[in-house]
């Protein structure tokens, strides 16, 4: 089931520059603005700064359940849930593929981020 | 085979949906072996029952044995030697016919994959169309990697729901004879869902009739064409959704 997600994101090039964009987004907003508070030393700006790595950590698990709920949807799109349901694939087998899926979408799209 | 027990055996098979009774205390066995047609109008209870000897749906009340397990509960013990086509789910649009025949060959273990799919395709004329988007097919030629994928784990139990709705004459003949030479080869047990009497005719050694949920009729083509007194199947068809009796009935 994951080399059938990996075939589909291979595929489809908005599918790839979605991985990347909103994260490279939310990178650069918050990251400049994390860089400016920074600069000032006071408690508030230091609690600022724990408020902006929240919202980065939320951004990271919301990036994460919408790549399961993806992968998951993509099969009622395609109509393909009949024959996944008739096949020996038991459903903890296609969570847990939803769920590698989830954190490598993710791990692409906060690593080209990085570089 | 004398005394071998039935492939698929379905005991006051039962389900209710609130208060619609789609399928009602129905009673079947099938043959290791045989082709069986399941006919009946729109609403007879044709795609519940098949539902219901995949697993997909829990009956109400009865049970179905499939190769001797019961379905839904051990479902997992033959599924990976039953298949399905229908003309109502889709393989991915996007991945190649290569790719999902290699998705559908992994999820069912099927061995020396890579060579299963240069045969299948070879067998269903699809060599040509191996790296092409499933989504850029026509009808027929998703009718025919459908097809593929419902054979590349060479089931022993085959479920088909309208396998050649949709398809010009020519193509559908062709997988006719695709189907007809399957079973000879792998002795495979067939249940057709079917809305198409030359098809049926063609390929069935036995019609189960159904009408609301019921079986209205269960024999050999040739056996209900004499009782309702009919030349043709369709004829036969119209008698039963009709409600008409059957000739030797009216006699007496």
């Amino acid at each position: 089931m994951v080399l059938r997600y990996w075939y589909l994101l291979r595929s489809s090039w908005p599918r790839m520059l979605e991985l990347v964009y909103w994260p490279a987004v939310q990178m650069f907003m918050w990251g400049f603005l994390q860089l400016y508070i920074s600069s000032n030393a006071g408690f508030f700006a230091r609690a600022g700064a724990t408020f902006i790595g929240a919202v980065l950590l939320w951004d990271i698990l919301f990036r994460g359940q919408l790549g399961f709920s993806i992968s998951f949807l993509e099969e009622m799109w395609a109509r393909n849930m009949g024959n996944l349901m008739i096949s020996p694939l038991r459903p903890v087998e296609f969570i847990a593929a939803l769920m590698i899926m989830s954190l490598m979408r993710l791990a692409i799209g906060w690593c080209r981020c990085r570089c | 085979m004398p005394n071998s027990p039935p492939a698929i055996e379905v005991q006051r098979l039962t389900k209710v949906y609130k208060t619609t009774r789609a399928v009602d205390g129905i009673d079947f066995a099938l043959a290791p072996g045989s082709i069986t047609g399941l006919l009946g109008g729109n609403g007879a209870g044709k795609t519940t029952t098949i539902a219901m000897i995949m697993g997909l749906v829990t009956p109400t009340s009865g049970n179905v044995r499939v190769l001797g397990a019961e379905m839904p509960r051990q479902r997992y013990s033959v599924l990976h030697r039953m298949n399905f086509e229908s003309p109502y789910v889709d393989m991915p649009m996007r991945l190649t016919v290569r790719q999902n025949l290699k998705v559908f060959g992994l999820i069912y273990a099927v061995p020396d994959l890579n060579e299963r799919i240069k045969e299948i395709a070879a067998q269903l004329d699809l060599i040509d169309l191996l790296d092409r988007p499933a989504g850029k097919l026509s009808a027929g030629q998703k009718t025919r990697v459908a097809l593929a994928k419902a054979l590349i784990n060479r089931p022993d139990i085959l479920l088909l729901d309208e396998p050649t709705a949709s398809l010009d004459p020519d193509t559908a003949d062709w997988v006719r004879g695709r189907l007809e030479s399957y079973r000879l080869e792998q002795s495979a047990t067939v249940l057709l869902a079917s809305h198409n009497m030359v098809e049926v005719e063609r390929l069935c050694d036995r019609i189960i009739t159904m009408k609301r949920g019921r079986i209205e009729d269960d024999a050999a083509p040739a056996v209900l064409l004499t009782r309702y007194g009919r030349h043709t199947l369709e004829e036969v068809f119209l008698d039963v959704a009709r409600g008409r009796a059957h000739v030797q009935e009216a006699a007496q």
